[in-house]
C-alpha cells in the first residue's frame, strides 16, 4: 500500500536536502571547505525567516512580514552569520575548519536555546507563514509544497550550473586542488572562500532555511544538531561531491531508502526491528557506493568532462593574440612583448619524452 | 624560521630585472627559504624586499605574484582536476572575476574572459608544441610534460619577474637543454628569471649572474665563469661531497 | 543544452511514479478504517534516536491496550490494528511518519509523541481532524491551546512549577528564595513557580546562574540575604552540586527544594541531604486500573511500570481513544474529538477497563475512566486538572517516594 499524499511528503523532504547538499557541494565540493557546521547555517535561516514572517502578535512574535521579504531578511542575515563565522573559521586550515565550523554550529543551536525571548528556546516557533498556503485547501498544499521545493531546487541547480562554467567557479577549484599554487597566481584564498561561505550561507537563509521550515511546521532546536549536518554529508558523498546533478541524485536515492522503509508493513513487536533496518540501509548505500563509485553515483570528472564537451574551447588557429585580461595590465604594467614560446626551435621540434624521471 | 633556527641572517642581494640570475647553495643553505621570503610564503622577521621601486615586505603571496613576481614550484602539481587547457586558462583569466556574484552580475563579461582566456591557452599550447595534451587531465601528465605546462601556465600570468624553483630536478639531461633554451627564450622576451637550483653545471651555462648562499648568508656574487673559479664554492660542492647531483 | 533535461526529466518521472503508485486518496479526510476493515490506532514515537530508551515500554503498554480492546469485542464491532511508526526522535522524522500513518495506514486516532512532534504537527492535526492523545509531552504549548483535537494525559512542565509553589505553600512558608540556572528546562518552571507562588501571597527572590561558573558563593550569598524560609534550587547537577555543598558550608539550615534534573545519586550524598526534597510525576499505584495494568505489564515484559517511562500514559490513551470512539458510536475525528473529556473526566460512572467502560456506554451511563496513569480528568484545554506527583526525600543517601500530592489546579494562573 501507498500513497500519492505519502510519497509527496517524503518527495518535499528529499528536495530539500537537494537545496542542502547543492549547497554544501559548492562550498565542500568545489571549493575544499569541509564545512561540518551547515546545519547551523540551515538553522539560522529557518529561524529568520519564521521570525522575520510569523504575525506579531503569535506566541513568540515575528515581524509579519511577507513571505518573500522574509526569505531576503533571512538570507541577509544568513550570509552575514557566515561572514563573522568565516573571518575567524577560514584562518584555518583542513580539519581545523571542520572543527571550528562544527562548534559554531552548536554554539549557534545554544544561542537559540538560550535567548529565549527572540527564539521560544527549547520550546521553538510552532507558527510557519508557508507560501500560497491560504490560496488552497490544506489536502492540496502538501502538493503545492512539493513544487514550490523542486522550483527552489531548480533554481539553486542554475545557480550552481552558472557558477560550475564560469571564472570563480574554476578558481574556487584551482584553490582546492592547489593552495599554494593558486596563490602563486594571484588568488587571494581568503577572499575567494570567506565569499564563498558567505554566498552560501545567503542561499541556505533565502532557500533552504525558509523551505525546511515549510516542510517542518514548527522549528526546536533540536532539528538543527550535526545529525542533520551528517544526513546533508551523506547525501552529497552518496550523489557524488563536486559533480553537479550528483547533490540532488544523492538526497533523492538517500531519502527515499531512508523513507520508503516507513512502507514496510510489521507488527508492532517488530517496530524495533524495522527502525534498525533505516540506519542499516543508509549504512549498506554508503558502504556500497564508496565500494564500487568511490567519487558517488555521479563524480566531478564526468560533470566537466561533459561541460567541456558542451562549451567546446576555441583553438584559435590565427596568429591573433585575445585580448589580455589580466590584472597585470589594469596596474599598468607594460609587458615587454608576448612570450612567443614557440619560436623556440627546441620546443617546435623536440617533444619532451613523456613519462621519463 | 625552521624549528627556530635562523634559515637566512645576512642576505643583501640585487637581483636584475632582466635576464636570467642564479641562486646557489647546498641544501640547508637558505635558498628555499629565501625564495618563499620572496615570493610571499613567509615573512623576514628584520629585513625589506623590494621590487621594481615597490615594497614587497611582509605581502602575501596573491599580492606579491600581483605585482609581478611569479613563481613556479619544484612539484608541478598544477590543478589536477582540471585539463591542460583549463590550467593555463585559470591563469589568463586572471583574479578580478573570482567573487561569487560575477557569474550573475557579469555574466557576459565572464563569458568572454573565459572563452577569450581558453582561445589564448590553446594558443600558448600550440605555440610551446603540445596542443595535442590540451584536453589532457593534468594528473595523466609526464613530469617532464608537467613541469612545461607549470612554466607556460606562470608565464600565462604575464610576470615581470619569473622565479623558478629547482626547475631541473628530477630531469634528464636532453630535457634539462629543452628547459635551458626555454629560459632563455623567457629572458630574452623582457622576463626577468631567477633560477634556484642545486645543479651547478645547469646553473652555470644558464645564468648570467650567479649568487652562492651557505649558512643563510650569502657567500659568493658573480659571473659563472667567477663563480665556477671561487675556491669557497669549489669546497662547498666537491668537498663537502654533500651534493650528489652535480653533472 | 542535453543535461538541463535531467531535472526535468526526473520531475516527469516523479510524477509518473506518483501517479502509477497512487492508491485510494479519497479515503483522506473521513480519518475511515483502512481496507481491511479494521479501525488503526497510530503511535508515533521515537523507536530509534534520543528518545530510543523510553519507547518499548511504552509500545508493550499500547499493546497492552489494544489487547484488552479486542478481547472486549473491539471498537464498534471492529478489531482494532495498532501501526507503531518511527518518528526517529527528530522533527522530519515526525512529519515523515504522521504523513505515513495518515495517509497509508489511515488510522483512526493518533497516540505516542514526544513534545517537538507534537508542536510541529499541532495544525496538520487540527486541520486532518484527528484525534490525538500524547501520554508524554510536557511542552507549555499545550497547556492552554489543546482541548480540540490534541489531549494530553501527563503532567505539563508548567505543573513542575506549580508543585514548587504548593509545597512551599502547603508547608506554611511565605518567604522563599530561588536560585535558577538560565537554560529553558530550569527558569521555565521556576517563572510558574515564582507567579504562582507570589499568587498564593507568597514573597520570592530569585538569583539566576549560569552553568559552569567556577564558583556560585556570591549568588548562594545573594539568594540567602533576605532571610528566606526556604530554596528552591533548579539546576543541572554540574551547578546544583557545589551550590548545595555551598549551603551547607555557610550552615543554612532551611528545606531546600530542587528540580528534578537534580534526582541524582550524587545530590542523595551531599552532607545535607536530609534538608533536600523535589517532586516526580508519580501513578497511584493503588488504583484498580494501575494494579491490573501492571500485571500484564510484568506479564508482558518482565519489568514494572515506571511514571518515568510513560508506560501506564501509553496504555490509558488507547483506552480513551476507544471509548471516546464508543461514545461517539462514530469513527469521525471530530465525532471522537469531541468525546475525550467526557469519557475521561468526571462526571460520570466511574470505570477502570475498556469492557466496563464499554458495557457501561452501551447501557447509556456517562463514563468517568479512571486510568492505570492517573484519574486522568481532563480541563477544557485538553490538560490533566490535577497531575500526581509524588514527593520524593532522601534517606540514607538515596532518593526515596513519599506522599503523592495532586497538583492543585487553582495555583494555575
Amino acid at each position: 500500500m501507498i500513497s500519492i499524499e505519502f510519497l509527496t511528503t517524503i518527495a518535499t523532504l528529499a528536495f530539500v536536502y537537494a537545496m542542502a547538499n547543492q549547497l554544501l557541494n559548492i562550498e565542500a565540493g568545489w571549493g575544499g571547505m569541509w564545512d561540518l557546521g551547515i546545519a547551523g547555517l540551515i538553522a539560522v535561516g529557518a529561524y529568520s525567516y519564521v521570525l522575520l514572517t510569523t504575525a506579531t502578535d503569535a506566541y513568540t512574535p515575528g515581524l509579519g512580514l511577507p513571505v518573500l521579504v522574509g526569505m531576503l531578511g533571512a538570507g541577509v542575515i544568513t550570509g552575514l552569520v557566515a561572514l563573522v563565522i568565516g573571518w575567524p573559521a577560514l584562518r584555518l586550515r583542513g580539519e581545523y575548519f571542520l572543527i571550528t565550523t562544527f562548534a559554531f554550529a552548536e554554539i549557534l543551536r545554544q544561542l537559540i536555546i538560550i535567548n529565549r525571548d527572540l527564539t521560544g528556546g527549547t520550546f521553538g516557533l510552532t507558527s510557519v507563514t508557508k507560501p500560497l498556503e491560504a490560496e488552497f485547501t490544506f489536502e492540496a498544499y502538501p502538493y503545492v509544497r512539493l513544487v514550490l521545493a523542486i522550483v527552489l531546487t531548480g533554481v539553486i541547480w542554475m545557480i550552481c550550473s552558472r557558477i560550475a562554467t564560469s571564472s570563480y567557479g574554476a578558481s574556487l577549484r584551482a584553490a582546492r586542488d592547489n593552495e599554494p599554487l593558486a596563490m602563486a597566481m594571484g588568488k587571494s584564498i581568503k577572499t575567494l572562500r570567506l565569499s564563498t561561505y558567505a554566498f552560501v550561507g545567503l542561499l541556505a537563509g533565502l532557500f533552504v532555511g525558509p523551505a525546511y521550515a515549510w516542510f517542518l511546521g514548527a522549528l526546536v532546536p533540536s532539528i538543527f544538531t550535526s545529525s542533520l549536518t551528517f544526513t546533508i554529508w551523506a547525501g552529497l558523498v552518496i550523489g557524488g561531491i563536486g559533480s553537479r546533478f550528483g547533490p540532488i541524485l544523492g538526497a533523492l536515492t538517500l531519502t527515499a531508502v531512508s523513507e520508503l522503509v516507513r512502507l514496510i508493513e510489521v507488527s508492532p513487536q517488530h517496530a524495533n526491528w524495522l527502525s534498525a533496518v533505516h540506519p542499516l540501509l543508509v549504512g549498506v548505500l554508503l558502504i556500497a557506493v564508496l565500494r564500487w563509485r568511490p567519487d558517488g553515483l555521479l563524480s566531478e570528472r564526468a560533470t566537466f568532462a561533459r561541460l567541456r564537451r558542451r562549451y567546446a574551447p576555441q583553438r584559435s588557429s590565427t596568429g591573433h593574440m585575445p585580448r589580455s585580461h589580466h590584472h597585470l595590465r589594469e596596474s599598468g604594467y607594460e609587458r615587454p612583448n608576448y612570450l612567443r614560446l614557440g619560436d623556440h626551435r627546441g620546443l617546435q621540434d623536440v617533444r619532451w619524452p613523456q613519462g621519463v624521471a | 624560521m625552521f624549528g627556530g633556527l635562523k634559515a637566512l641572517r645576512d642576505v643583501d642581494l640585487r637581483i636584475s630585472g632582466t635576464g636570467i640570475t642564479a641562486l646557489i647553495g647546498p641544501n640547508g643553505a637558505g635558498k628555499t627559504t629565501l625564495f618563499n621570503v620572496i615570493s610571499g610564503f613567509g615573512t623576514p622577521y628584520i629585513g625589506t624586499i623590494r621590487f621594481a621601486g615597490q615594497d614587497l615586505t611582509g605581502l602575501p603571496a596573491h599580492r606579491v605574484a600581483r605585482a609581478g613576481v611569479v613563481r613556479t614550484f619544484q612539484t608541478p602539481s598544477g590543478f589536477p582536476s582540471m585539463t591542460v587547457a583549463e590550467n593555463v586558462a585559470v591563469a589568463v583569466a586572471g583574479s578580478h572575476l573570482d567573487k561569487p556574484w560575477t557569474p550573475f552580475l557579469r555574466w557576459r563579461e565572464d563569458r568572454r574572459v573565459r572563452a577569450e582566456a581558453h582561445a589564448a591557452a590553446w594558443q600558448q599550447l600550440e605555440a610551446a608544441g603540445i596542443a595535442n595534451l590540451g584536453d589532457t587531465s593534468l594528473s595523466d601528465l609526464s613530469p617532464g610534460d608537467a613541469k612545461l605546462v607549470e612554466i607556460l601556465r606562470q608565464l600565462a600570468l604575464e610576470p615581470r619577474m619569473l622565479l623558478l624553483d629547482e626547475p631541473a630536478a628530477a630531469m634528464t639531461v636532453n630535457q634539462i637543454e629543452v628547459l635551458s633554451g626555454i629560459i632563455r627564450d623567457i629572458a630574452a622576451n623582457g622576463v626577468g628569471v631567477l633560477v634556484i637550483d642545486h645543479n651547478l653545471s645547469f646553473v652555470l651555462e644558464l645564468a648570467e649572474t650567479v649568487h652562492v648562499l651557505e649558512f643563510g648568508a650569502v657567500m659568493a656574487s658573480g659571473t659563472p665563469e667567477q663563480i665556477s673559479k671561487d675556491p669557497n664554492v669549489e669546497r662547498i660542492y666537491l668537498g663537502g661531497g654533500e651534493e650528489s647531483d652535480v653533472a | 543544452m542535453k543535461s538541463h533535461l535531467i531535472p526535468a526529466a526526473i520531475g516527469v518521472s516523479l510524477v509518473l511514479a506518483l501517479s502509477a503508485c497512487a492508491s485510494d486518496g479519497e479515503s483522506k479526510g473521513d480519518n475511515g478504517s483502512s481496507a481491511d476493515g479494521d479501525i488503526v490506532f497510530g503511535q508515533l514515537i521515537g523507536v530509534s534516536g534520543d528518545y530510543a530508551p523510553f519507547t518499548p515500554p511504552a509500545n508493550a503498554a499500547a499493546e497492552i491496550a489494544v489487547e484488552e480492546i479486542n478481547a472486549a469485542g473491539g471498537v464498534l464491532g471492529k478489531q482494532v490494528k495498532l501501526v507503531i511508526e518511527d518518528n526517529r526522535s527528530t522533527v522530519d522524522g515526525a512529519v515523515a511518519g504522521f504523513s505515513k500513518l495518515t495517509t497509508v495506514s489511515n488510522i483512526t486516532v493518533l497516540g505516542g509523541m514526544e513534545s517537538d512532534g507534537q508542536v510541529a504537527l499541532f495544525d496538520q492535526i487540527h486541520q486532518r481532524e484527528l484525534p490525538n492523545i500524547c501520554p508524554s509531552c510536557g511542552t507549555t504549548f499545550l497547556d492552554d491551546k489543546g482541548g480540540k483535537f490534541s489531549f494530553r494525559i501527563t503532567a505539563s512542565d508548567s505543573d513542575a512549577g506549580i508543585i514548587v509553589a504548593q509545597v512551599m505553600r502547603d508547608a506554611n512558608v511565605k518567604k522563599l528564595a530561588m536560585i535558577v540556572q538560565n537554560t529553558e528546562g530550569a527558569s521555565g518552571p521556576a517563572e510558574v513557580a515564582q507567579e504562582a507562588f507570589e499568587r498564593a501571597g507568597g514573597e520570592v527572590t530569585s538569583v539566576s546562574i549560569e552553568p559552569g561558573a567556577s564558583s556560585y558563593n556570591s549568588e548562594v550569598a545573594n539568594a540567602f540575604k533576605s532571610k528566606p524560609e526556604a530554596l528552591y534550587l533548579a539546576a543541572g547537577v554540574e551547578a546544583g552540586l557545589p551550590i548545595l555543598r555551598e549551603i551547607d558550608r555557610r550552615g543554612y539550615d532551611v528545606p531546600i527544594f530542587v528540580s528534578p534534573d537534580l534526582i541524582t545519586d550524587e545530590i542523595a550524598k551531599v552532607p545535607n541531604a536530609d534538608q533536600i526534597s523535589a517532586a516526580l510525576t508519580a501513578f497511584d499505584t493503588e488504583s484498580p486500573a494501575y494494579k491490573s495494568f501492571a500485571e500484564r505489564f510484568r506479564a508482558k515484559t518482565g519489568g514494572e511500570p515506571e511514571s518515568g517511562m510513560y508506560d501506564a500514559n501509553a496504555y490509558d490513551q488507547f483506552i480513551i481513544h476507544a471509548l471516546a470512539i464508543e461514545a461517539a458510536k462514530s469513527t469521525k475525528g471530530a465525532d471522537i474529538a469531541g468525546k475525550i473529556i467526557d469519557v475521561a473526566s468526571a462526571p460520570g460512572k466511574k470505570v477502570y477497563s475498556f469492557e466496563e467502560g464499554k458495557a457501561a456506554l452501551e447501557a447509556g451511563e456517562d463514563i468517568d475512566f479512571e486510568g492505570a496513569s492517573s484519574s486522568l480528568d481532563l480541563n477544557e484545554f485538553g490538560n490533566l486538572m490535577s497531575p500526581l506527583l509524588s514527593v520524593l526525600t532522601i534517606q540514607n543517601g538515596a532518593w526515596v517516594p513519599g506522599e503523592q500530592v495532586e497538583v492543585d489546579p487553582s495555583l494555575r494562573g
